[in-house]
């Protein structure tokens, strides 16, 4: 008979969520015109970061999403960043 | 009902000094004639786009925080979409009082670019 497994497969286990900065932060403002702080929450290639990788919770994630596409249509941010191999 | 509103304007980065005062001064007066009043205004001075806007790589960006109608913005709007000299434009309403932004000139990125 298997054995039954009783802790979580290695690597497997639960992680811990980040906390979001904003709610830890309350005086931390999310602008379009802060590029430096959204640029933080873009990826390489100009893609907005998921919340699973920020741990932004889904309340600011909504106001960070709106405020990076405001930078990018007033071309402080890019809408997307070749990379080349 | 009064609400606060944000302006930001891209006008074309080959305006002589001269033609730049003169815009900025009709877009007061845009905002003036709608019965806003302005709050505060800021100059980003000129920065290098993340993408071509109209063909053009750089731009002169200018803040407007003004006090207007609801109906203020569209009338705004209408009476950029006309000048051609504006690259971009965007209102949004503003929640918080005013404070200055963290947008300084960025004047070291175009010292790099002058020197390439």
């Amino acid at each position: 008979m298997k054995k039954r497994r009783t802790k979580p497969r290695r690597g497997h286990e639960t992680r811990r969520r980040k906390p979001c900065r904003f709610c830890q932060n309350p005086s931390l403002e999310i602008d379009y015109k802060n590029i430096e702080l959204l640029r933080q929450f873009v990826s390489e290639r100009g893609k907005i970061k998921a919340r699973r990788v920020t741990g932004t919770c889904a309340r600011h994630q909504r106001k960070l999403a709106i405020a990076i596409k405001r930078a990018r249509f007033l071309g402080l941010l890019p809408y997307h960043v070749y990379v080349y191999r | 009902m009064k609400r606060t509103y944000e302006l930001v304007v891209i006008t074309r980065p080959s305006l002589e000094t001269g033609e730049q005062e003169a815009l900025i001064e009709k877009i007061r007066d845009y905002i003036l004639s709608t019965n806003g009043k302005i709050i505060a205004e800021e100059d980003w001075g000129l920065r290098k786009f993340s993408y071509p806007i109209k063909k053009f790589d750089t731009g002169h960006y200018r803040l407007f925080v003004f006090d207007g109608k609801e109906t203020s913005p569209k009338k705004i709007e209408a009476s950029l979409r006309l000048n051609e000299n504006i690259l971009r434009h965007l209102i949004v309403h503003r929640e918080k009082s005013y404070s200055p932004s963290p947008m300084a000139p960025k004047l070291e990125e175009l010292d790099e670019e002058a020197e390439n």
